[in-house]
């Protein structure tokens, strides 16, 4: 789950607006719109990917500075996403309650021994015996 | 109507950026696939506002901000309005 929507709940289904590229070609006066093709790739398509994932990417990483606050409501809403099965603006990261909070100096002598075992097998690599030899 | 590329003189491929709507699932796995596209502009509006805009239709070939002639023929027409009213005077 990595979205949730607070008011019916859906985690599956979203919307966002994105922007895409069409092309235009005009011929004898006539205008026609289509996918802009490329030798090598469909740029349209390729484009309403890359953006959708970028806007997904953009909202799971900043989480709070993609909500904004509704005064009259007093409630936050997201900017860029919404909900597809209630049309509900009020879409967020799912709530996780915080891991204990450890200073870094006791996370570091917690794992000392882990670090000193993974060092040795590093220096004893290059030290290994010679048990075989073609 | 007429869409010329002043840089390099192309007529006929263009590239117009447009907004959409997207309607999206994430998968079990992560990723998304999308369910659904709708176009949210106006076309016409986009090429009338040609100019006006920096969301602007540009050349396919050379990537330079195109123009669009409306009407290629109002020059003629002011040509020719302006030899009738010689001749009327």
């Amino acid at each position: 789950m990595k979205l949730l929507c607070l008011r019916c709940g859906n985690y599956t289904y979203f919307i966002t607006d994105i922007t895409t590229v069409k092309e235009i070609t005009t011929n004898g006066g006539l205008i026609t719109i289509d996918n802009a093709l490329f030798p090598d790739f469909d740029y349209t398509e390729d484009t309403i990917r890359e953006n959708l994932k970028d806007i997904v990417d953009y909202v799971l990483k900043q989480d709070d500075s993609s909500l904004a606050f509704d005064p009259e409501t007093e409630t936050y809403y997201n900017k860029h996403i919404t909900c597809a099965r209630c049309g509900s603006e009020k879409v967020t990261k799912p709530f996780r309650p915080k891991h204990r909070i450890v200073s870094l100096e006791q996370e570091l002598a917690e794992n000392r021994e882990e670090y000193y075992s993974l060092r040795k097998e590093r220096n004893d690599e290059d030290n290994l015996p010679i048990v075989w030899q073609p | 109507m007429k869409i010329i590329c002043p840089s390099c003189g192309n007529h006929r491929s263009f590239l117009i950026p447009l907004w959409v709507r997207c309607i999206f699932k994430f998968n079990e796995d992560g990723t998304l696939s999308i369910l659904h596209v709708r176009q949210l502009e106006s076309l016409e509006d986009k090429i009338v506002d040609q100019g006006k805009t920096s969301f602007a239709i540009t050349c396919k070939e050379c990537g330079a901000d195109a123009q669009v002639i409306l009407n290629e023929y109002e020059d003629l027409d002011n040509d020719k309005a302006r030899c009738a009213a010689l001749e009327g005077l």
